[in-house]
């Protein structure tokens, strides 16, 4: 292995983590605004997360340079294809927590402590596990931990699924009439958010078990 | 600056119907590693043994255009074609140096095969010898496997040992510019591999010029490469660009394997 | 049909290989046969005079050696000139007329030698008789150096000259080096051909019934006086001519042998 391969594949995946570990950074944030509903820390963490694309992008061209000069093979071939794929995936993250951000604003103060306390703070603690998760997965390289992490983030993901589900049928329980049905929706659709960055971490993940492990790219265990 | 600047040159080989190079205009950069890629008998090899006059050897070949070299100690170009005296030549490859891609290490023991050419350039004294001899060893990383039988004969090593003697050998001379014809087609994978990071350790002192039928090879360690086809220079560029976006469809074609 | 026709060729070249075997077991068997019975360890120490063989053996190789001292400096030259600095039209001509010179008929030889040596001379000598035998070996020693020095890589040379090297230098360091054992067992072996030489000695050295090393009068060797001594109707000559002829046959035989045993060992 040319030491320059092995270091160019290096930075990329350094910039690859410092990404996801910006949105596990916001997705904290998030975590303690769901209690406390602290504008100004809101704010600071949709900031964060400005200008995503441009740093996708520029991860993106690395790649396809390393694809041009380096015809890797076999693992080397999987790793990159995967981490291609992975800045799109952290790209729609990043998106996701802003639009998060940016419903829960709006409509932080109208939740309930109940709904708040038993559903939307343990469905985004558990988000928040599944981005730790995920960047322990960058950063190992040994395919036995890769496999043990991800099933890990497979457990953690379904949790994420459930309690979103109970969340809905708390909030819908509590929408009195029809016309705060609307408004509920919005808040709803807001926390929804929370369980889709629960999944693009889980494509994350499977892509890293396909890179790490092998077998064939996208089939769900 | 170049090292060297490859100026409408023109070759052909003694009587020859048609030039084997046409027009080649061609820079080497200093410190880079520099590749000629392309379909067999594009003339490649033969652009390549034109930078240490190598055709020489042969009588009656022609030559058209300019070869310069950088003097490094004025700082001007000269025109390589212009010797034409018996020293001048010998001073010449001392400067430029080449290695073959098939390992020729001389029938003498290792140490007298790395002080080959030190002993023709007039160094005699043994502790002078003795030092640029390891220094030239370390530096192609071959100290290290040989130091326990520096008289032992060069032929008992390895293909791939050889030609990292070989590659001593030359460097030991401190060339400015290096010149690889194919220097690891004839070698197994793990030995290309070692080659291939010598190569790119090299480039800090000396500049570098590689012909490989190999476009991996071109891609993974040249920083500039000239692709070349019937004689003529189809494209130059950084290896970047020529590997992601070559501006000349033959280029192109040759890339992705339509041809050649 | 085909597997008939295999077997037909295979059982006669066998055969074939066998008659020539056989004669030549033939004449191995006749010599020791003969040659051994009168064999005695005296033979070495008398010259012929004195019914020994001394002066013959020692003759023989003195003059041989004078041959080799000229003929293998010229015959390596002209190789090493051929393959490394001729070009053309003129290599072609030279290697022809070695190859004539090589198959040209040695009493030829002997009798050119005749001419330009002996007569001046106004008589035979080991010297007409060494260069005699030195224009048989030259021919032999360009072929080989010729041949073995065409077996180096082309890449050594280059390799060689672009370290800087001159070409001779490159000739004597590394291409001479290279083909080193090639060149001395064709040295040894074409020793050994004019050892076993009779025709060019025949007018040329003729023979001599003393010890000699005076090389200016007619010189004493092994094969011209097998060759006299089997003429001679005494019966003791005969025998004598027998051993002689088995001596220079195991001398020959050890020399080949010899040449075989380095080109196995350092090959």
């Amino acid at each position: 292995m040319l030491k320059t391969y092995s270091n160019q594949l290096d930075e990329i995946n350094e910039k690859i983590v410092v990404i996801a570990n910006n949105i596990l950074e916001a997705n904290n944030v998030i975590l303690n605004g769901l209690v406390e509903c602290d504008k100004d820390l809101l704010d600071s963490a949709k900031e964060s997360l400005k200008n995503m694309s441009p740093k996708t992008t520029e991860i993106d061209n690395s790649i396809i340079k390393m694809l041009a000069l380096y015809s890797p093979e076999a693992r080397d071939l999987r790793l990159v294809v995967s981490l291609f794929k992975i800045t799109n995936e952290l790209l729609r993250a990043s998106s996701n927590t802003r639009s998060f951000i940016a419903g829960l604003s709006n409509y932080c103060t109208e939740l309930d402590t109940v709904t708040v306390k038993d559903f939307a703070v343990p469905m985004q603690k558990s988000t928040v596990d599944c981005l730790i998760t995920v960047v322990a997965m960058l950063k190992t390289t040994c395919s036995d931990e890769t496999q043990e992490l991800f099933n890990k983030l497979l457990i953690g993901e379904s949790k994420t699924d459930d309690l979103y589900e109970l969340l809905q049928e708390s909030v819908f329980k509590q929408a009195p009439n029809i016309e705060d049905f609307g408004k509920f929706t919005k808040i709803l659709s807001a926390l929804r958010k929370s369980e889709k960055i629960a999944d693009r971490s889980l494509d994350v993940g499977t892509l890293l078990l396909f890179a790490r492990v092998g077998g064939e790219m996208g089939v769900r265990e | 600056m170049p090292i060297m600047s490859i100026e409408d040159f023109s070759f052909t080989y003694a009587s020859a119907p048609a030039r084997s190079l046409s027009n080649i205009n061609l820079p080497i950069q200093k410190n880079c590693i520099t590749s000629l890629i392309g379909p067999s008998g594009c003339g490649k090899s033969t652009l390549l043994r034109s930078l240490n006059r190598m055709h020489d050897l042969y009588p009656n070949n022609e030559y058209e255009g300019k070869l310069m070299l950088l003097n490094q100690e004025n700082n001007e170009m000269e025109n390589i074609l212009d010797i034409k005296r018996e020293n001048e030549f010998i001073e010449l490859r001392q400067r430029v140096g080449m290695i073959f891609q098939k390992p020729t290490p001389f029938p003498m023991s290792i140490f007298d095969n790395v002080a080959y050419g030190l002993r023709i350039s007039g160094i005699k004294n043994k502790t002078e010898l003795k030092d640029r001899v390891e220094d030239a060893l370390k530096g192609s990383a071959l100290f290290g496997e040989v130091s326990d039988r520096m008289n032992k004969s060069a032929m008992g090593l390895s293909g791939g040992q050889q030609q990292r003697l070989c590659i001593a050998r030359a460097v030991a001379l401190k060339p400015e510019l290096l010149l690889f014809d194919e220097p690891t087609s004839a070698l197994d994978p793990i030995s290309t591999a070692a080659i291939e990071e010598l190569i790119v350790e090299l480039k800090k002192d000396i500049s570098i010029a590689i012909v490989t039928h190999n476009m991996q090879q071109a891609s993974r360690i040249s920083d500039y490469t000239a692709f070349m086809y019937l004689g003529d220079l189809v494209e130059y560029g950084e290896t970047e660009q020529i590997f992601l976006n070559p501006r000349e469809k033959k280029t192109e074609d040759y890339i992705t394997g339509r041809f050649g | 049909m085909r597997l008939l026709l295999n077997k037909i060729v295979l059982l006669l070249s066998t055969v074939s290989a066998l008659i020539g075997l056989a004669f030549l077991a033939w004449i191995l068997f006749t010599l020791v046969g003969k040659g051994l019975s009168s064999l005695h360890f005296s033979l070495f120490l008398n010259d012929l005079i004195d019914g020994g063989l001394r002066n013959l053996i020692v003759g023989q190789f003195i003059m041989a050696g004078i041959a080799s001292l000229i003929g293998i400096p010229l015959g390596m030259m002209a190789g090493i000139y051929l393959q490394e600095y001729g070009s053309g039209r003129y290599v072609r001509l030279i290697r022809d007329l070695s190859d004539i010179m090589m198959n040209a008929p040695s009493i030829v030889i002997g009798a050119f030698v005749y001419a330009i040596v002996v007569v001046p001379m106004h008589g035979t000598s080991g010297i007409a008789g060494s260069i005699a035998l030195s224009i048989m070996m030259i021919p032999i020693v360009i072929n080989t150096t010729d041949n073995m020095l065409s077996l180096v890589p082309r890449e050594l040379r280059e390799a060689g000259i672009a370290l800087g090297a001159s070409k001779y230098r490159v000739i004597l360091d590394i291409i001479i080096k290279a083909a080193k054992v090639g060149i001395m067992t064709g040295l040894l072996l074409s020793f050994a051909r004019i050892i076993g030489e009779t025709a060019p000695l025949l007018f040329t050295s003729e023979t001599s019934n003393y010890f000699s090393v005076d090389l200016t009068e007619a010189y004493p060797s092994l094969t011209v006086s097998i060759y006299a001594l089997a003429n001679d109707p005494t019966s003791s000559s005969r025998d004598l001519a027998w051993a002689a002829s088995f001596i220079l046959t195991m001398m020959v035989l050890m020399i080949n042998l010899l040449g075989r045993y380095i080109t196995r060992k350092k090959g």
